[in-house]
């Protein structure tokens, strides 16, 4: 390939063909997209069916509601090893995905702190938000729409959510979690992100 | 008025490893010779010399048992290969 001179133009193809390359590397975050968005939703969806019918307190459904979490990290960490075995590049939108996605956890871990001194669900309240503009700034680095929409589409949700009973809280956050990450986990599978 | 043309990146298989590298975090060794078609000893070759010129850096280490080589773009080599786009579009016009 390598050639010791070469001309301008053939220069720039070069440059453009190498770009274009590399940016359509894969980064894999639709499988956490799609993982995380579906025991996000089952969580909410299973505490808003709870507040619904309280004679399902103390059922297997609600006390092993938490389990979700330990399964999805361990899930998380079998395909990141897998992927870390398989790829042989690292995009740099892996980073992007990083850093907005533990800037999210950050947020949530502080409102649910928030939360037991305010004798009030914020943690719930805000989800749609926080999870909304997280997909949204994303999805607008990776010039994803769906994300974009689905971001947006989240944040609106917040503004039910404040104005609502807390079963309406948790109904508002497992929507988010179909709005801003299995619908764009899915579009991104499919599209090969 | 044409801008002298930087001589290391001035060649076609050293502008694809610069190019390949500008879009991502890092990339091995394996996945530039995919991506350039070029053969092991001249790739490594070529490496060595951005390497030596301070444009990549390059780690080697093992992923599981296989000895893997992962290249990355270091802040001077950004500037140079910005600068070798600007001077390139001199004898274009763009």
């Amino acid at each position: 390939m390598d050639k010791n001179t070469f001309s301008a133009t053939d220069s720039l193809k070069t440059i453009e063909a190498a770009i274009i390359e590399a940016k359509s590397s894969k980064t894999g975050a639709s499988f956490y997209y799609i993982l995380w968005g579906i025991i996000l939703f089952i969580y909410f969806i299973v505490h808003t069916i709870i507040i619904l019918k309280p004679e399902l307190r103390g059922t297997i459904i609600d006390t092993f509601n938490w389990v979700l979490f330990p399964i999805g990290g361990l899930l998380s960490y079998i395909n990141k090893s897998k992927d870390q075995k398989e790829e042989s590049y690292v995009p740099q939108l892996e980073k992007v995905y990083l850093f907005a996605f533990t800037g999210f956890a950050f947020m949530y871990a502080v409102l649910t702190f928030a939360s037991n001194y305010l004798s009030s669900s914020i943690a719930i309240m805000f989800f749609p938000l926080i999870i909304g503009s997280t997909v949204y700034v994303v999805g607008g680095i990776s010039k994803h729409k769906v994300s974009i929409f689905g971001g947006i589409l989240s944040m609106l949700l917040t503004v039910v959510s404040i104005l609502s009973e807390i079963e309406i809280q948790f109904f508002m956050a497992s929507l988010a979690c179909i709005a801003s990450c299995i619908i764009p986990g899915i579009t991104m599978r499919k599209s090969n992100v | 008025m044409f801008n002298e043309l930087d001589p290391l990146l001035h060649s076609q298989l050293r502008l694809a490893i610069i190019s390949l590298l500008i879009g991502l975090e890092e990339a091995e060794f394996v996945y530039l010779k995919e991506k350039t078609k070029a053969t092991a000893g001249n790739l490594s070759l070529q490496i060595d010399k951005l390497n030596s010129a301070g444009y990549i850096n390059v780690k080697k280490g093992f992923k599981g048992k296989y000895p893997v080589t992962i290249c990355k773009i270091t802040p001077k080599g950004l500037i140079a290969f910005e600068d070798y786009v600007v001077s390139i579009k001199t004898y274009i016009k763009i």
